[in-house]
């Protein structure tokens, strides 16, 4: 019975393989003069609804388009001031540094925890993907706090008559808060990358003669790349929309721009034409991605190798490396939780109430909830667009629905401030139209995962269902869907994180007198009363580490 | 007379400038087991799908009882086509038990009526034990029963099969594909089941239609395409086979290197005088060992069962025959070939 069970899994896992390699030559052949190619249509019970979320993707950049076009030629003479020149060339020399910063660290950090012995390795592989819960704005307030003038370092020096210490805000204070806390984008892809990999590559290259270093140098890394260039990527995307580190360190890049010029100016235009220039930024970098990527893409690692591969053995190695990767933890998780635990219990023994976080924390559940559900079930059409019925209409579905990416929070809400006060007035003011705002930011959050388990399910199985008896609906409530639930789960998990510690998007569009914990932090952070942030941001550390580190422990390493 | 189950009028498919399947005239009747055997890329696969509505015909119809249900501008979806069909991978649900996966097509029964009918399909493939079991706790020959029963259950009126032993290994497929015969019998159900593999589909078809191309070169029985097909194209996707050149006489005879066969011809009536070629199965080739014969033993394949012995005609031309197990004819022996056969050979007209 046993090898049965082997075997037939094993045939599955080929007809898998074999029908998705055979599908797209079978169907997918859009071919517009040939009217001859018809498959059928895509239904309306995709179509309509993939429509309305590519509607709604288009929003932001339908109303950049009208700012601009109508924008007054002072407004543009602001955009070619300068100014402009610097807050550009700060912003890239951010970007730059923070994404060589991130893969410095994250590819390390994930070949030590998939590939090497080092000890401990369970634990370490589920703690480095944990600092993708600390919002920006509470490392960067956690570091002013920690190593700021007149910060807790500096009290513990001064009676050694330690006065001064180096010049923690702009740059420096930036790039570092942004490396510790967005290294897991990288340490995640690469992961992913590393464990699809075909362990007989590796086998063959040291039966050739190859030591452990160089296969890794001369077949890992280069496999690795499409991997890494889509990690760094994501850290690029995520530096150019953060506000929370820029703001705090008073690093004045696009987003603090746009968010003063915001602030301060009654009209919005020069607003909108400082984010064209983010989105430009954002843009490019895709663009370079793209390029970056060439031939790269087409690397296939090949799947269904399930055969444990041994670890490579670090020998003395390990412990310094071990040493090395628990430095890091420290540093973006371990020496911040800390100072917050510090912060709160020096908060409550002055005194600080506590009451007004438990309106907060429902707060920042309830909408997180509601963005999480609400871009897991609308990755669903779109996927099922791009991977059932593949054409130019999906394709501008799928790639209008990453809009959100090359989106900063802060441009997407100014977006829907203009379209909420004059055509969605209802709307305006609620925390529906917040809610939209979190599902175009991370709709591109939900839509990957959902994607790639919608490819991993045989179209044989849905067609099976159809000629069964099953109408479109019920295909797609009683197979589809179910057979998609760890992809949905996955995606709705990680849409919830990020909204648990979205900011600029909260702040502008929340209604009034509506705060979450994320604004709760921020508004006590900007005004330096750590005691009283440091509630709430461990609120947010705890309750958004819960489905990471589910997340972690469900994937087998 | 009533009408076929399933009737193909000039089905044409076209994959942008690929024909896969090229003006295909196919009837099939009630009870009836049709086999389309073809080589991979001869458009089969797409003929099920076309028949199935996953695909849309570029030209012709199709007709399931006399109803159209598939042309070029509009097409019955394939829930609504009471039509099943058994895919290579068996393409069962794997987050539903084995009994929940019959059911599925039932779910417009009430359920005392569809728990009936889950009984019996499980009863039919002899799976009564299994009802409660997951695909993967299956081995392959019990995922494709489960398949059977679950295409089975609704009663459609035509069961499609896409090359359903391909997934297993050579030992079951003999057995199993005698039971998948036992289990469409029992229902009288009709099935068009494409295969690649010539033996599968003589074993269990009432006829074996010949698809290269796109084109459905001949429909008949399995004998009748075994020995007599329309074109040495068929002949060498329904057997092994090998030609001998010859000269047409009277009376449908044609003198050849191994003397005058008897001959039925593609064409109507061969003229005397003209160029033809004869089909020579291995099984219609007899050697007697002779020093002074026209052949050499080339070579020699051992099966087991039989073994093949190529010979080389002094003419130049080989041929092959077919010898029970033990005989012990070497390579290299001088062998005396003559054709024998208890009916006509095949004859096609070839140029000198």
């Amino acid at each position: 019975m046993h090898s049965h069970r082997m075997h037939s899994h094993r045939m599955h896992t080929i007809a898998r393989v074999r029908t998705s390699l055979a599908y797209p030559f079978i169907r997918a052949r859009p071919c517009r003069e040939c009217k001859d190619d018809r498959s059928p249509p895509a239904p309306a019970l995709l179509l309509v609804p993939a429509l309305l979320v590519g509607a709604a993707m288009a929003l932001p950049l339908v109303y950049l388009a009208m700012r601009s076009v109508g924008a007054s030629s002072e407004a543009w003479e602001l955009f070619f001031r300068l100014r402009t020149a610097q807050i550009l060339w700060r912003s890239v020399q951010l970007v730059l540094i923070v994404s060589f910063g991130s893969l410095l660290v994250g590819v390390p950090m994930a070949w030590l925890t998939t590939r090497s012995n080092v000890p401990m390795r369970r634990p370490l592989s589920v703690l480095g993907a944990l600092p993708l819960v600390v919002p920006t704005y509470v490392g960067a307030f956690l570091a002013i706090s920690a190593l700021g003038p007149r910060g807790l370092l500096q009290d513990m020096l001064e009676p050694i008559g330690v006065d001064r210490l180096p010049e923690i805000y702009g740059l420096p204070g930036a790039a570092a808060t942004l490396v510790l806390l967005s290294y897991p984008y990288v340490y995640l892809t690469v992961r992913g990358a590393l464990a699809r990999m075909d362990p007989s590559l590796d086998e063959s290259a040291r039966l050739l003669g190859q030591g452990a270093v160089a296969v890794f140098f001369k077949l890992t890394l280069p496999q690795l790349r499409p991997a890494m260039i889509s990690g760094a990527l994501l850290v690029t995307l995520y530096t150019l929309s953060d506000f929370g580190a820029v703001s705090l360190m008073r690093y004045e890049s696009f987003t603090w721009a746009i968010y003063q010029q915001y602030q301060s100016a009654f009209d919005r235009t020069a607003a909108a034409v400082l984010s064209l220039g983010l989105v430009g930024l954002a843009a490019a970098a895709l663009l370079i991605e793209n390029l970056a990527r060439g031939r790269s893409r087409y690397y296939r690692s090949s799947s269904g190798a399930a055969r444990p591969r041994s670890p490579v053995d670090l020998k003395a190695l390990r412990w310094p490396a071990a040493a090395l990767a628990w430095l890091l933890l420290a540093c973006a998780l371990g020496i911040p939780t800390a100072v917050l635990a510090y912060w709160l219990v020096s908060g409550i023994a002055a005194g600080e109430p506590l009451l007004l976080l438990w309106t907060a924390a429902r707060n920042a559940v309830s909408v997180s909830l509601l963005a999480a559900l609400a871009a897991a079930a609308l990755a669903i059409p779109v996927a099922a667009m791009s991977v059932r019925h593949p054409g130019a209409v999906a394709a501008a579905l799928y790639r209008i629905s990453h809009t959100g990416y090359a989106m900063p929070g802060i441009v997407v809400a100014l977006a829907l401030v203009f379209f909420g006060s004059r055509l969605l007035t209802p709307a305006y003011q609620t925390i529906w139209l917040l809610v939209f705002s979190y599902v175009i930011l991370f709709l591109p959050a939900a839509l990957g995962p959902a994607r790639s388990s919608l490819l991993q399910i045989s179209p044989k199985l849905e067609e099976s269902a159809r000629i069964l008896g099953a109408s479109q609906l019920r295909v797609i409530l009683s197979v589809t869907g179910p057979l998609m639930r760890s992809g949905l789960l996955m995606g709705g998990a990680l849409v919830f994180l990020i909204t648990m510690k979205e900011l600029p998007s909260t702040l502008i569009l929340g209604p009034l007198g509506f705060e979450t914990l994320a604004t709760a932090v921020w508004s006590a952070s900007e005004e330096a009363f750590f005691a009283r942030a440091a509630a709430p941001a461990l609120m947010i550390v705890l309750v958004s580490s819960i489905p990471v580190a589910v997340m972690m422990i469900r994937e087998r390493t | 007379m009533t009408a076929p189950v399933i009737r193909c009028r000039r089905l044409t498919k076209r994959f942008g400038s690929v024909l896969a399947v090229d003006s295909l005239d196919l009837d099939v009747w009630h009870g009836e087991i049709v086999a389309i055997l073809g080589g991979s890329g001869s458009g089969k696969t797409t003929l099920l799908r076309l028949i199935a509505g996953f695909e849309l015909p570029s030209d012709g119809a199709i007709h399931v009882e006399d109803v159209e249900v598939s042309n070029p501008s509009s097409a019955t979806p394939p829930d609504l086509r009471s039509i099943g069909m058994v895919v290579q991978e068996y393409a069962l649900f794997p987050h539903m038990t084995v009994e929940r996966n019959i059911a599925f097509g039932l779910d417009r029964l009430p359920a005392a009526h569809r728990r009936a009918r889950v009984r019996e399909a499980l009863a039919l493939v002899q799976l009564q034990d299994m009802s409660e079991r997951y695909p993967y706790e299956l081995s392959g020959g019990q995922q494709q029963r489960v398949a059977l029963a679950r295409t089975l259950a609704p009663s459609p009126v035509t069961v499609l099969l896409d090359e359903p032993f391909s997934n297993l290994d050579s030992s079951m497929t003999r057995r199993l594909r005698l039971e998948v015969e036992r289990i469409l019998r029992s229902q009288r159900t009709a099935a068009i089941f494409v295969t690649h593999d010539r033996e599968e589909a003589f074993a269990i078809s009432d006829r074996v239609g010949v698809m290269v191309d796109g084109r459905l070169l001949q429909i008949d029985t399995p004998e009748r395409v075994y020995h007599f097909p329309a074109s040495p194209e068929v002949a060498a996707i329904t057997g092994t086979c090998d030609f001998i050149h010859g000269v047409a006489r009277d009376h449908g005879r044609i003198v050849t290197e191994l003397g005058m066969l008897h001959c039925v011809s593609s064409v109507d009536r061969l003229a005397p005088g003209q160029y033809a070629t004869v089909l020579i199965h291995p099984d219609d080739l007899e050697l007697i060992p002779d020093p002074d014969g026209q052949g050499v033993v080339a070579s020699r394949e051992f099966r087991g069962d039989d073994v093949i012995l190529t010979v080389r005609l002094d003419s130049g031309a080989t041929l092959r025959s077919r010898r029970r197990s033990f005989s012990t004819l070497p390579a290299g022996s001088r062998v005396r070939p003559s054709a024998v056969k208890t009916m006509p050979f095949m004859a096609y007209p070839a140029d000198p």
